[in-house]
C-alpha cells in the first residue's frame, strides 16, 4: 500500500519558490497563510548555502494529532494527515506541537483574530465529497482523487521536491545519490538535517 | 435548603464541561474514489474506488519526477 511522503533534495533546490506559488495558486490559499515555504541557511555563502522546501511532513506519529483537544485530525490509508475544519476550534495547540511550523491560522475568520487551522493536505482535500465545491472552499483541490500528485512537487522545476509513494520517491532519490557519487560530486545523501546545515554531527 | 440547592447547581455546572465528548473528524472518502469535477486525469487508466489501479496510476505518474527515466524516453 502506498504511503505518501515528500523528500526535498537540498543539492537541487534553487530557492525559486515555484512550489510555494504552485500551492498558493492551486488551492487559492488566502493572504497570510503559507502551506509551504522555502527555508534557506547560510544565505549568500558560496558553497554553503542550502535551501529546503518545507510543509506538513505527514508524520507517521503526528504530534499535532496527539495534542488536538477535539480530535479533528485523521490519517488516510495512504498516511496523509488531514483535519476536519468543522471540528477545529482554532486553539493553536497543533502549531506548538508541530516541529515544522506546518499549521497556519488565517488572520481573520471564524474566531475573529484567528481562524481555523489550515495546512498542507498533500493535495488530498478533506472530509467532504472528493472534488466537490465544499471541499475546494475548505481545503483546496483534491489532486490525489484526480489521479495526480501534489502540485508543489509536480511543478518543481529542478525536481528537487519529490512527492508520492515513499518507496518510489526514495528510489528516485537513491538513484540520484548513486549517480552523483559515481560522477565524483557531492552525494547529498543526508537530505536535510544537522549534517547538511552545519557540516557535522550534533555535539553530545 | 437554598444554599444546598445553589451548591448542587454550581457543582452540576462545573462538571458539565467534563462530560462533553470530543467529536472527532467526519468520515472521509477514499482517495481512490474519483473526484467529482472535470479535472480528473483520464489517461492514467484507474477506475474509481479501485485502490490497486489507483496506486499503480500514481506510481507511474511519480516516475515523471525521475529525470533518469524521462531522459531515456526522449
Amino acid at each position: 500500500m502506498a504511503q505518501m511522503k515528500f523528500i526535498c533534495d537540498t543539492e537541487r533546490c534553487i530557492e525559486c519558490n515555484g512550489c510555494v506559488t504552485a500551492c498558493k495558486a492551486e488551492h487559492d490559499v488566502p493572504w497570510g497563510v503559507n502551506r509551504r515555504r522555502v527555508v534557506t541557511i547560510n544565505d549568500g555563502e558560496v558553497g554553503a548555502e542550502k535551501s529546503i522546501s518545507v510543509a506538513c511532513m505527514h508524520c507517521a506519529d503526528a504530534p499535532c494529532m496527539a495534542v488536538c483537544p477535539v480530535q479533528c485530525f485523521y490519517k488516510t490509508d495512504e498516511g496523509v494527515v488531514l483535519h476536519d475544519k468543522d471540528v477545529c476550534i482554532g486553539c493553536g495547540y497543533c502549531s506548538y506541537a508541530c516541529p515544522f511550523g506546518a499549521p497556519q491560522f488565517p488572520q481573520s475568520a471564524t474566531f475573529g483574530m484567528r481562524g481555523k487551522m489550515d495546512k498542507c493536505t498533500f493535495c488530498a482535500g478533506g472530509p467532504e465529497e472528493n472534488g466537490s465545491q465544499a471541499e475546494y472552499e475548505k481545503y483546496g483541490r483534491n489532486r490525489l482523487s484526480e489521479g495526480k500528485l501534489p502540485a508543489c512537487a509536480e511543478m518543481c522545476s529542478t525536481k528537487a521536491l519529490l512527492g508520492g509513494d515513499g518507496d518510489v520517491i526514495s528510489d528516485i532519490f537513491r538513484n540520484r545519490v548513486t549517480m552523483r557519487q559515481a560522477n565524483g560530486k557531492e552525494a547529498g545523501a543526508n537530505l536535510f538535517g544537522w549534517g547538511t546545515a552545519y557540516g557535522g554531527k550534533p555535539a553530545a | 435548603m437554598k444554599l444546598i440547592t445553589l451548591a448542587i447547581a454550581a457543582a452540576a455546572f462545573m462538571v458539565a464541561g467534563c462530560s462533553q465528548q470530543a467529536t472527532g473528524a467526519k468520515a472521509d472518502q477514499a482517495s481512490s474514489a474519483t473526484a467529482n469535477n472535470n479535472y480528473v486525469d483520464g489517461s492514467s487508466g484507474w477506475t474509481s474506488g479501485d485502490k490497486a489501479s489507483w496506486d499503480k496510476a500514481l506510481k507511474n505518474r511519480a516516475q515523471g519526477q525521475n529525470d533518469y527515466v524521462r531522459s531515456k524516453s526522449l
